[in-house]
């Protein structure tokens, strides 16, 4: 017995058990960790809330297994001469008790795990950091999860609709889809983007966010965007838009100079066909055309409906990805050393990432998990984490006939919520709101 | 069960004090049971830890710190000086640039423990001139004086391999890992031998000793390692 033990500390001294396989960096991915700083890097949560408490020992279990499933989440990044690029790894994954703000940057140094594994009361929880995959392969990977986690706690679960954690992974799952789509000889965006309005407030202690969610009746949403003749991204892109330009319209003159952009997150899996559970999504900026200083919500609306149809169609996705990756394909930029490539990358960050929008909207869209999850879990909620120079962002996802909507800020002010939820109710639909602000178990940092 | 925000016209999670849109107070409900409190979803968020906060707070003010002292003893020392000139204030400078590499840069930026010795190697050596200087008042020097190139350098470095190969194979399930830092003070390792050579036309034993024992190190590397060693490069040099 204490041989064991003494052979047990001495393979946990050995280090980590570092697989074979490794990954190049997605080309989504690869902007991630350069723009990374001591406060900040693109983190996100996805999150099942269940019926009953959580029970953490099943929930190590069910990780402890379910992580060979998806062998490109159990790697950390390293460190190369002109990119990073993802080890493979065997860490054991240890489930936490969530205990400070959402979204916590990862150590990207740490060559821990580039996710974490939390629970809390009924949630669980699960963070990613963006190097690794999106919204897409995130919520396959919670979903298996969950079915591990039931299994063990002792339900029977049907196998549709999800990945089961005893089938192998399959060689597309871990693939670059945006290199498998690119057209070198296609065209490429071109455009010059200007600089967006941003919104006005204070900022909170580096590390804080603010998360407000929203509950409402997808149906209700659905019943408002039918009466206006658009869909549900465009009607909430719509309002979205709108309460932006209200505060737009409060802001001082000098400021009000730059045009409401509002950054679109979409799934290219849409368009384009893959099964890929690593980073496969893009982004659009949908430009509000002020036409007067005192437009009224239906004219934002037909003018976002018109703006966005415009934008999402798969040849203006395929320009984008030919864009993208002609970049990462360029010659010079390949032989550029990582430290140089980290400079550029932050400087681009910051000229034409995030200061070409004023807020970020992701829309997970509809999960549907097998049919016995509605019994055990009542809702999902995905978090985006704080943005680097941008303070708002909303996701958007829905699961049995509910949307949650929920608002991540790093601003002090609450008033972008209030407009947005009071905008809804006053249109007749109830809303339903929770947060990690004003709670009974809430200890303010001030 | 929900409470109701008048102001704002909309439900709010039960485990609410306070509305978090307007931040009004919300009116209780009557209290729960213990059976009715399990059945109900709690979708309250958890009491908050700000160490992480505080940490950041710790950094700025040891970054404000070193800032104040520096321009404080600058000033100080160009005002007391009668040739206005600055004499001590660079040791101070020294000594803050220490302090950073080497506790502040544990203390604050989680720097990898292999990367961490060679660069503390590198940052002693470069200290170890900088001391040599500052005594002899001088960069032309004998041979018998050049400590720092002679003596300190090649100890530094030999430290350096001497931890780096102790800790490979300690950890030795990930020594792959250890082949770019471990490959890196190899090859810094005859810079002394060739320096030393073209200052003085001839060969210290100590930096041949470095020397040595970083090509036959690097050599062993390839040898014993071959093909994790070489899969560690193409993953380190991919483009």
């Amino acid at each position: 017995m204490r041989k064991k033990k003494i052979k047990d500390e001495l393979l946990k001294l050995g280090g980590d058990q570092i697989r074979e396989e490794w990954f190049k960096l997605d080309n989504a991915a690869k902007i991630y960790p350069s723009t990374n700083n001591t406060r900040w890097n693109a983190v996100y949560r996805v999150c099942a809330v269940m019926k009953d408490k959580v029970d953490r020992y099943a929930l190590q279990k069910a990780i402890d297994v379910v992580i060979h499933r998806y062998p490109s989440l159990n790697v950390t990044l390293r460190k190369g001469v002109f990119w990073y690029y993802l080890q493979g790894v065997d860490l054991t994954t240890e489930v936490a008790q969530e205990q400070f703000y959402p979204c916590q940057k990862f150590d990207i140094k740490s060559n821990k795990p580039l996710f974490r594994v939390l629970y809390s009361q009924n949630r669980i929880i699960v963070e990613f950091s963006h190097c690794l995959t999106d919204g897409f392969g995130s919520v396959n990977f919670l979903n298996t999860l969950v079915l591990k986690y039931l299994n063990i706690i002792g339900e029977e679960i049907g196998l549709d609709n999800v990945l089961h954690y005893n089938d192998s992974p399959i060689e597309e799952e871990v693939e670059d889809s945006y290199m498998r789509y690119y057209d070198a000889s296609g065209t490429r965006q071109i455009k010059k983007e200007s600089k967006a309005y941003h919104l006005p407030g204070t900022s909170e202690l580096n590390g804080v966010l603010n998360i407000i969610h929203g509950e409402v009746s997808t149906d209700d949403i659905k019943v408002l965007a039918k009466s206006k003749g658009v869909t549900i991204n465009q009607y909430v892109i719509g309002m979205i838009t709108y309460i932006c330009y209200l505060e737009k319209q409060k802001d001082q003159p000098n400021k009000r100079k730059k045009p409401i952009k509002v950054q679109f997150s979409i799934n290219l899996r849409g368009f384009m066909p893959s099964q890929t559970l690593r980073n496969f999504s893009g982004a659009t900026n949908v430009q509000l055309e002020e036409t007067s200083s005192n437009m009224t919500f239906d004219e934002v609306l037909q003018a976002i409906k018109v703006e966005s149809e415009k934008v999402l169609t798969r040849e203006n996705m395929q320009q984008f990805i030919n864009s993208n990756c002609s970049i990462e394909k360029n010659y010079m930029m390949k032989i550029v050393p990582l430290f140089l490539k980290n400079l550029g990358m932050k400087m681009a960050y910051y000229s034409v990432g995030e200061s070409l929008f004023t807020f970020a909207v992701t829309n997970i869209g509809t999960v549907n998990p097998p049919e016995k999850f509605k019994e055990h879990v009542e809702r999902y909620e995905f978090v985006l984490g704080s943005q680097k120079y941008n303070r708002n962002a909303v996701t958007i996802g829905s699961y049995n006939g509910k949307t949650v909507f929920t608002f991540s800020r790093r601003s002090k002010s609450s008033s972008f919520e209030r407009t947005f939820f009071t905008f809804l109710s006053n249109q007749g639909v109830s809303v339903v709101i929770s947060s990690n602000k004003g709670g009974n178990n809430e200890k303010t940092l001030s | 069960m929900k409470k109701h925000c008048h102001k704002c016209n909309v439900e709010v999670d039960i485990h609410h004090n306070t509305c978090p849109l307007c931040g009004a107070y919300l009116e209780s409900v009557e209290k729960l049971t213990d059976e009715e409190e399990y059945k109900q979803i709690d979708y309250s968020y958890p009491k908050l830890n700000n160490d992480v906060v505080m940490k950041m707070l710790l950094q700025k003010i040891t970054i404000l710190i070193t800032i104040i002292s520096i321009l404080a003893c600058a000033m100080i020392n160009y005002l007391s000086n009668i040739n206005s000139e600055l004499t001590w204030v660079w040791h101070v400078i020294v000594g803050w640039i220490i302090f950073w590499v080497t506790i502040g840069r544990t203390l604050f930026f989680h720097l990898e423990f292999k990367k961490q010795i060679v660069w503390d190697s590198i940052f002693a050596s470069l200290l170890a001139f900088y001391i040599q200087f500052s005594i002899l008042g001088r960069f032309q020097l004998l041979a018998e004086e050049n400590w720092a190139l002679v003596w300190a350098t090649p100890s530094f470095l030999l430290g350096a391999m001497g931890g780096l190969a102790i800790h490979a194979i300690i950890r030795y399930k990930e020594w792959a890992r250890f082949a770019l830092p471990m490959t890196a003070v190899n090859i810094i390792s005859i810079v002394p031998l060739i320096t030393y050579y073209i200052l003085y036309k001839e060969v210290h034993f100590m930096t041949f000793i470095a020397a040595g024992v970083g090509i036959f190190t690097l050599i062993s590397m390839m040898i014993v390692g071959r093909k994790k060693y070489f899969t560690e490069y193409m993953k380190k040099f991919h483009m």
